[in-house]
């Protein structure tokens, strides 16, 4: 009897615990916008309004190799913690971003995400990166090549207001 | 810039342009044109959020205030400068409302919107793979805004 009534203290203590991870599993929003950086003219960048944000690092090189920079689409995600989730790239290529928790330690709410491309026609991963921020910092990724141009994901995420 | 062309800029940024006169607005934007068009939807969020923490009963009021500090007098007369040249109407039924908008748009122009927030991040790579590309990692200082902020920025060049 001692050990059954054991036994379930034990059984309740886990679900217990298992119930406090589930509580503690956050969920993360994302907002990509997806930018198409072309080349241009020789006067002054031309940079889509809706990314203004980016103005003063598309203005000083490397970005100066392109002229006109358009926001061509913007991916706002859920993001479970753990649970990957897949979007298109403008190139068709499928993209994958995973919120994989906070990480501990003083000073700001700091993130850790990774984020990987595939190379459908390839069949390989283009690239494959895990990475810490800030709550609402930006991440950029250039180099995937379209028509004439690369494009620029802008990853930025947060798990409050 | 004549009064015509802020008009439409105006009716540009409501979305009452028809697809035509949108793309020919869109064609033409100066970057004075962009930097308005920033300020006004950064003005319309902040008459949005003091308008829905109103409703919620919530006094914004003496934060505002403590803010603004001397230049409220000043930001006042740009607030309604503002208000005249683009239109912006305030709730009818509410001269509470008035007051907020206005301190809305005095928060404005402390805060100089126009002058874009700027991206940052405090990034650390952990992992970096690549096939078939070339990866570097670049750390960019915001020189726009003195160089003491900086962003992370992972370049990949594909193998043709």
């Amino acid at each position: 009897m001692r050990v059954r009534r054991g036994t379930a203290a034990v059984i309740l203590g886990a679900a217990l615990l298992l119930a406090g991870g589930a509580a503690r599993a956050e969920t993360a929003t994302c907002d990509i916008p997806i930018i198409h950086a072309l080349p241009g003219g020789s006067n002054g960048p031309q940079i889509d309004p809706k990314i203004d944000r980016l103005r003063s690092y598309f203005s000083q090189p490397p970005f100066t190799a392109w002229h006109d920079f358009k926001l061509l689409d913007r991916k706002t995600l859920t993001l479970q913690e753990n649970q990957p989730v897949q979007f298109e790239m403008p190139n068709s290529r499928p993209a994958t971003i995973t919120f994989l928790g906070h990480t501990p330690g003083p000073g700001e709410h700091r993130m850790r995400l990774r984020l990987w491309i595939d190379h459908p026609e390839k069949h390989h991963r283009t690239i494959d990166t895990t990475f810490v921020l800030d709550e609402g910092g930006v991440v950029l990724h250039v180099g995937q090549k379209h028509e004439g141009g690369v494009l620029i994901l802008a990853v930025s995420c947060k798990t409050r207001d | 810039m004549g009064k015509a062309e802020d008009e439409r800029l105006q009716r540009y940024f409501d979305g009452e342009l028809p697809e035509a006169d949108r793309a020919a607005v869109e064609a033409a934007l100066t970057e004075d044109d962009k930097l308005k068009l920033a300020a006004l939807g950064e003005l319309r969020g902040l008459v949005g959020n003091a308008l829905s923490a109103e409703a919620a009963d919530i006094d914004l009021w003496p934060g505002i205030e403590k803010q603004l500090g001397a230049s409220r007098n000043a930001a006042g007369k740009a607030a309604a400068g503002a208000r005249r040249r683009w239109g912006l109407r305030a709730h009818p039924a509410s001269w509470s409302a008035g007051l907020v908008t206005a301190a809305a748009a005095a928060l404005l122009f402390v805060v100089q919107p126009w002058h874009p927030g700027h991206a940052q991040n405090g990034c650390d790579i952990e992992s970096l793979e690549t096939v078939g590309a070339v990866a570097s990692v670049i750390h960019m200082s915001d020189t726009p805004h003195r160089g003491d902020e900086s962003t992370t920025v992972i370049w990949t060049t594909e193998d043709d």
